[in-house]
């Protein structure tokens, strides 16, 4: 009733609008796409249907290791970013004497584009003259050098990191500002009743937490999910296949002008970030608490 | 608080207007009835644009009044962007493209037919064929035909009484005697992905040489890269190679960047390098002798002596959006650069361009070129990608990238490329696939 | 009392060399951007002989950074603006009034974190809307683009602030449009500045979409500048680093002066209540 003026559907046409015509429509229009044979040299498109899904879910072992390295990359860079970004705001939120200067410092990587970082890392990461090399040469560690992103084994493992290092601060200023919503009253009573840091943490901090939690797992899952910039970049999805995932093979049949398989696996991409997506949301925000 | 938010929205405003204002005037310059002057949009890969070309194409613009927007695209992206912008109808007015079979991607009806332009006739034969599909001329080559082959630095060859090998067990011996001697027979550089399979692209020559008419049944699936044994060959040699340790200890992570300093240096002997690619060196290294350096065909992968090299189809055209708005501004560029004193001053610029496309411009052969011809009696034949469809260079250096790695053997390599190429080819529809 | 602070202290210290696993790139960054051609090519941490300060003045001159300088800013800006403002007052709506509708809309915006952009049929789009190449057309598709994001964020923070803000609103006579922007908006101000950070730092760092979207290349935003160095002279790291630092600088000047506000703007008062 009341509620009806002060809170008009009308408020949510303009950004309807603007997110139909030229995003989400044309997306939508786009998967059309992947149901047909479009490529680079027929003018005539001819609709094959689920074709090109059946082989990305033919058991191809290509096809299987995008699938596997695309939900490994996602799943171990957001829990590991969620991890480090709270750390981080717990210990900048203490009241250190130089928290802002500090807060800058670790949100600079989020700033840089994959470009950059590519060029950056390449150079760390090269396994005679890189600074990752010389480093633990030089505290003794040398038997641990790898040629970083072309050995088998450290190959995966080294782009993860660069996207920890890269998103960890992002996680990080949102974690910061969830935690400035948590009333010091209650902080204060629980001194007082006796509480220790970790009793605390768990009992006060965290479920005030629950909406940046909810917000950086899901967002970092999804970005997770469809991650190519920084992937190709660094390794091209080498050596060979090892570190491909769904978006480089994406961009490798639109290469090779197979528009409609490229089409078809961006689609792929899509239902898989959106199931695993609402799932989590689903999952998280059983417990938000609300302040009001 | 409220007096600084409400200078840092004033100062963001006055930024914003300034900004906006500089950008608006600026996008607004553009010829408005493009008759005699204007703007000639031209997109290109990062690679592709050198000094020289923006000094032409500031000398142009002082002739006529005609400006040239050079949009200069990342490499990867380049061929994606052209053509999606050519099938949505927003390509450059001028676009580059490599010649050869590459140019069966584009969707041929939107690129101008060029065939009766003045400057056709002059074009040396290559040049002409390079840039002609199903008989029509699509692309100007200002470019050079070349291949790529060993560059060897003559001066340790001489020290250690080093002939350069007619096949592979010979070359396995020099480069066991450089290596005993302190010296990396091979630079190479797996990392830059399109370099190491040129070992395979080089080969292919001496292969079809061999099969007359192995290229046409590669090209209508009666053959695949697996049955091919030089193929095969040249693959386990350049495994053999860098475990035997002829590409050096740092091979994996080497640059091409690195590579003038590589053997200017002396630090190693030889590279797979293109017929100028020692007047480089010799810029970067004028000590080093550089310009005194041969070459020898690679015969990594030869079945007996090697007896042909193997050259590209011409290397990069530049073809006309057949929907341009200024397609005459665009043909006066074409007259302009086809002008034998524009192309002097180009060719001039150009020290890796060794073989002008006009016959009045005439370069001296480097020493590689004249070392080269000798050595393969001027048999220089197609190589592997201009005469076999579909030749996925980055494709084809990720799997061999993969196989130094350890990730599959040469064999599996060859089974992915025509795996992958199959695919390729029934999608456009090849007859055979 | 001094064994906390000599805790802290150490503390402090321990994160700082714990910052310095961020740091470092950008030092080397830094430093390679002042050495000559041969120098930078190495990469190293070491400082240059000479300072080459030279390389920016270059980067500036042949990158066109000026001019690119003032697309980039008009356009991430702009984006931003759009996205924050259509994206508050969307999230305001769907997160007080969770009708059924609401629900779906407010799950179909997210949709968009996970939809794939498809460049064909955006171009058609922008060219239906005759929004080719123009600074509108691209500032728009940001703004969509953005968008899923904002109200994703707005959503969640909005469902922290109290009702009874809007109610005091209404007693005051402020509806619609002026009820929201003078009374709730301004509660927003801490998510607002994290929103408006975010999105114009990702409008700013894109460089994919200028070059399908935006056919005059005096229009291009900074990001596309960088290509000019990479290809043209192979290997000049020095100018690359050059204008690396000098692409991120704007950004790191707004997250700098943003970010002050963002955690200094609470409605101090509205919610210790």
């Amino acid at each position: 009733m009341r509620s009806h003026a002060l809170y008009p559907q009308y408020f949510i046409v303009p950004a309807l609008l603007l997110y139909l015509g030229l995003f989400i429509l044309p997306s939508l229009i786009g998967f059309g796409y992947g149901l047909t044979n479009w490529n680079a040299w027929n003018q005539n498109l001819r609709w094959i249907g689920f074709d090109n899904i059946a082989e990305i879910f033919s058991g191809d072992p290509r096809y299987l290791l995008y699938i596997q390295n695309t939900l490994l990359f996602a799943v171990v860079t957001t829990v590991l970013k969620v991890v480090i970004g709270l750390a981080l705001a717990l210990l900048l939120s203490g009241g250190l004497k130089s928290s802002n200067a500090l807060r800058t410092v670790f949100y600079l990587p989020a700033v840089l584009s994959p470009l950059v970082i590519g060029l950056i890392f390449t150079s760390i990461f090269n396994p005679t003259r890189g600074l990752l090399t010389q480093g633990l040469k030089a505290i003794g560690l040398s038997g641990l050098t790898r040629s970083w992103l072309v050995d088998l084994s450290t190959a995966m493992p080294s782009v993860m990191a660069v996207e920890v290092w890269r998103m960890s601060g992002y996680c990080m200023v949102i974690f910061l500002a969830g935690l400035k919503v948590i009333p010091q009253n209650l902080f204060e009573a629980a001194d007082i009743d006796g509480a220790s840091a970790v009793q605390k943490f768990f009992k006060i901090t965290l479920p005030f937490l629950q909406p940046s939690i909810s917000i950086n797992v899901i967002l970092n899952l999804i970005w997770g999910l469809k991650v190519f910039d920084l992937i190709f970049v660094l390794t091209r999805g080498g050596p060979g296949y090892a570190t491909g995932v769904l978006n480089t093979a994406v961009f490798f049949e639109y290469s090779s002008g197979r528009y409609g398989m490229a089409t078809a696996l961006g689609v792929v991409i899509f239902v898989i970030t959106s199931i695993i997506a609402l799932l989590v949301l689903r999952v998280l925000n059983r417990n938000t608490v609300e302040l009001a | 608080m409220g007096k600084m938010k409400l200078t840092m929205i004033l100062m963001l405003s006055l930024l914003l207007l300034a900004g906006f204002s500089t950008a608006y005037a600026s996008g607004k310059t553009e010829g408005t009835s493009a008759k005699e002057t204007g703007t000639i949009t031209f997109g290109a890969s990062q690679n592709w644009i050198k000094d020289v070309d923006r000094d032409i194409a500031a000398d142009f613009e002082k002739e006529t009044g005609i400006k040239i927007d050079y949009q200069v695209n990342p490499d990867d992206q380049y061929t994606n962007i052209i053509k999606t912008k050519l099938n949505t109808g927003e390509a450059p007015d001028i676009f580059m493209w490599a010649a050869g079979l590459e140019l069966r991607q584009l969707p041929l009806d939107k690129v101008l037919d060029l065939s009766s332009e003045p400057w056709v006739g002059r074009l040396k034969d290559w040049a002409k064929k390079s840039g002609m599909v199903d008989g029509k001329l699509l692309g100007l080559n200002t470019w050079s035909i070349d291949g790529w082959g060993m560059v060897y630095n003559t001066a340790i060859f001489d020290k250690y009484s080093l002939t350069p090998p007619k096949n592979y067990p010979d070359f396995l011996k020099v480069c066991d005697t450089l290596l005993k001697n302190g010296i990396i027979p091979v630079y190479e550089i797996p990392i830059d992905l399109w370099h190491t399979e040129l070992f395979m692209d080089e080969i292919a020559a001496d292969a079809n040489l061999h099969s007359p008419g192995l290229y046409e049944k590669l090209n209508s699936n009666k053959a695949k890269f697996a049955d091919v044994k030089e193929f095969e060959q040249s693959l386990t040699a350049i495994k053999e190679m860098a475990d035997k340790g002829y590409f050096g200890p740092t091979y994996m992570s080497d640059k091409w960047t690195n590579a003038t300093e590589a053997l200017g240096t002396g630090k190693y002997a030889m590279f797979l390098g293109y017929t100028s690619w020692q007047v480089e060196c010799a810029k970067d290294y004028p000590q080093s002798g550089a310009e005194n350096w041969k070459m020898f065909p690679s015969p990594l992968g030869a079945t007996g002596d090697v007896k042909s090299f193997g050259t590209s189809a011409g290397g990069v055209l530049q073809l006309v959006y057949k929907g341009s708005k200024n397609v005459n501004l665009v043909k006066k560029w074409l007259a302009y650069k086809t002008q034998v004193p524009v192309l002097n001053k180009f060719y001039a610029g150009r020290a890796d361009l060794g073989n002008p496309s006009f016959p009045e411009v005439t370069k001296a052969p480097t020493a590689g070129l004249a070392s080269m011809t000798d050595f393969v009696k001027g048999n220089f034949l197609s190589d592997g990608a201009t005469g076999i469809l579909f030749w996925d260079q980055m494709g084809f250096g990720s799997l061999i990238q993969g196989m130094l790695a350890g990730q599959m053997t040469p064999k599996q390599v060859l089974e992915a490329i025509d795996t992958n190429r199959a695919k390729v080819a029934k999608a456009a529809g090849t007859p055979g696939f | 009392m001094k064994s906390t602070r000599v805790r802290g202290s150490i503390l402090e210290v321990c994160v700082w060399i714990l910052s310095l696993v961020v740091l470092v790139p950008f030092v080397l960054v830094l430093v390679n951007s002042l050495k000559d051609r041969a120098g930078a090519n190495i990469m190293s941490l070491t400082l240059p002989s000479i300072f080459h300060w030279e390389n920016y003045a270059i980067v500036v001159k042949e990158g066109k950074l000026v001019q690119s300088f003032c697309n980039s800013l008009l356009i991430a800006a702009l984006s931003t603006l759009v996205s924050v403002f259509f994206s508050a007052m969307a999230a305001f709506v769907l997160s007080r009034r969770r009708s059924r509708t609401n629900k779906g809309l407010y799950y179909f915006f997210l949709l968009g974190l996970a939809a794939p952009l498809n460049m064909v049929t955006v171009i058609r789009s922008l060219q239906i809307f005759h929004l080719m190449n123009s600074y509108l057309g691209i500032i728009l598709l940001y703004g969509a683009l953005l968008m899923p994001f904002s109200i994703f964020l707005y959503y969640g923070f909005i469902a922290s602030v109290p009702r009874e803000m809007d109610e005091s609103a209404m007693m005051d006579g402020c509806r619609g449009f002026s009820g929201f922007f003078l009374i709730v908006f301004p509660l927003l101000q801490p998510v607002t500045f994290t929103v408006c950070v975010i999105n114009f730092m990702n409008a700013w760092n894109e460089f994919m979409i200028p070059l399908y979207v935006l056919n005059n290349s005096g229009r291009w935003p900074m990001t596309l500048a960088i290509y000019n160095f990479y290809g043209r002279r192979v290997s000049d790291w020095n100018l690359v680093f050059a204008d690396i630092l000098i692409t991120i600088f704007p950004v790191l000047v707004v997250y700098i002066v943003g970010q002050k506000y963002l955690v200094s703007g609470m409605t101090a008062g509205a919610v210790k209540g």
